[in-house]
């Protein structure tokens, strides 16, 4: 019931598609409720993959996901302008960063220290090469350090440009490249037979 | 030689890139999708009704204010006129109670206006109480019930009996004010009134009900 009414709410997206976030913002801050099924149409999917790559399981990741959109909506009167798009991605990263606090994980693993490598599992016999690899892909995100790894989501599912990303995390912009480069230097690793 | 070697990686890089996206299947739960849909309406009604509600407020706000000033516009004219006229009345001719007429339009005086002819007459009434004594007026509560006609012939009275020159006298206002002191059993002030009409007005018609006192 609760799905076949958020599937036909967000049946509705298109209907504003041509207006930008920020204006889409605006109006549901003004008390448009169509106006946020569209804008949670467009952040729907990338926000929660974001999350739920970088988090340690998937209901930490629901949990997060819900709390990131509850803080968009309470906040909807402090928005001040800007991009919508950055400042909902750093939403959703401060509350990762908080969670990781609170769970007090180290997801900071040496790339080369052995130790640390992530158990693959078991990997049927019967699944494809290439699911193997999207397995694999997903595994080795998680064992990125917590910054390469926000980086290489951030770049992949936000759709923010390298100076928006590296104004958010606080860093410069060759910082964030050197963090992107690590990131996938360490996958190309894990996964040389599949690309 | 690092540019051929780049190259590798580059396309690596991108085929990464690709095999991520192919990932990307995964989406939120319908239950959570209805949540915060549902969070996001309630804000937003919460957000309209607060955009009513100091509208609203305003609106009875001004209301309230236009109705009280319009009020104000009409009462304030009697008690301030009768502070006059007191003050202005000598003492000696206040025991001889003359009477300055002073127009009232009675028939649209609200409640207000009401409340202030009570207070000045009560007012009049303690100061002049050794030297004449008046005929009581009827109580508010004897008032209660009996319409705007009765009330509008009560200030009628009211205006008579606070001081209004007898010549200004409206000759309708003046029977009415005769007859209410009938009614409360001063028939001695009632007669002398009446003769006082009878001489300002020698041909006006005398009501039934006073007649018996003119012949008297």
């Amino acid at each position: 019931m609760a799905r076949c009414r958020a599937v036909q709410l967000i049946g509705l997206y298109g209907q504003m598609g041509e207006l930008t976030d920020e204006e889409l913002f605006r109006r549901f801050a003004g008390g448009d409720f169509e106006a946020f099924q569209d804008l949670y149409a467009r952040y729907r999917k990338s926000l929660y993959l974001y999350l739920l790559r970088s988090s340690s399981s998937a209901t930490e990741a629901d949990d997060l996901y819900q709390e990131a959109w509850a803080r968009v909506i309470q906040s909807k009167g402090r928005f001040t302008g800007g991009s919508f798009k950055a400042w909902v991605f750093r939403i959703a990263r401060n509350l990762q960063i908080d969670s990781f606090r609170r769970q007090r994980i180290t997801l900071i693993p040496e790339p080369d220290e052995p130790g640390h490598q992530p158990d693959p599992g078991p990997t049927p016999d019967d699944i494809s090469h290439y699911d193997d690899c999207r397995e694999r892909l997903k595994l080795g995100l998680q064992s990125l350090s917590q910054e390469q790894r926000e980086a290489f989501l951030l770049k992949e599912e936000s759709g923010l440009t390298l100076e928006q990303i590296a104004g958010m995390l606080g860093v410069g912009r060759e910082t964030l490249k050197s963090r992107i480069r690590y990131a996938l230097k360490r996958l190309r690793q894990l996964l040389e037979d599949c690309v | 030689m690092s540019d051929r070697q780049n190259r590798p990686d580059s396309r690596k890089d991108a085929a990464i890139s690709d095999l991520y996206r192919t990932t990307r299947k995964e989406e939120p739960a319908g239950r959570l999708d209805a949540m915060i849909l549902a969070r996001a309406e309630v804000a937003t009604q919460r957000r309209r009704r607060r955009w009513w509600l100091p509208v609203s407020s305003a609106a009875v706000l001004l209301l309230g204010v236009t109705l009280t000033l319009q009020l104000m516009e009409q009462a304030p004219r009697l008690p301030q006129s009768l502070e006059e006229v007191e003050a202005d009345r000598p003492v000696e001719a206040e025991a001889a109670r003359p009477i300055k007429k002073k127009q009232i339009s009675s028939d649209s005086a609200p409640a207000m206006m009401m409340d202030s002819l009570f207070k000045a007459d009560s007012e009049a009434r303690g100061r002049r109480q050794e030297e004449a004594p008046l005929p009581p007026l009827p109580s508010r509560e004897a008032l209660q019930g009996v319409g705007p006609k009765a009330e509008s012939k009560l200030l009628e009275a009211e205006t008579l009996d606070l001081g209004i020159a007898q010549e200004d006298r409206d000759p309708a206002a003046w029977l009415a004010y005769i007859q209410t002191l009938l009614d409360q059993g001063d028939e001695t002030t009632a007669v002398q009134e009446l003769e006082a009409f009878s001489a300002r007005y020698p041909e006006h018609p005398i009501p039934a009900k006073l007649q018996p006192l003119s012949i008297e």
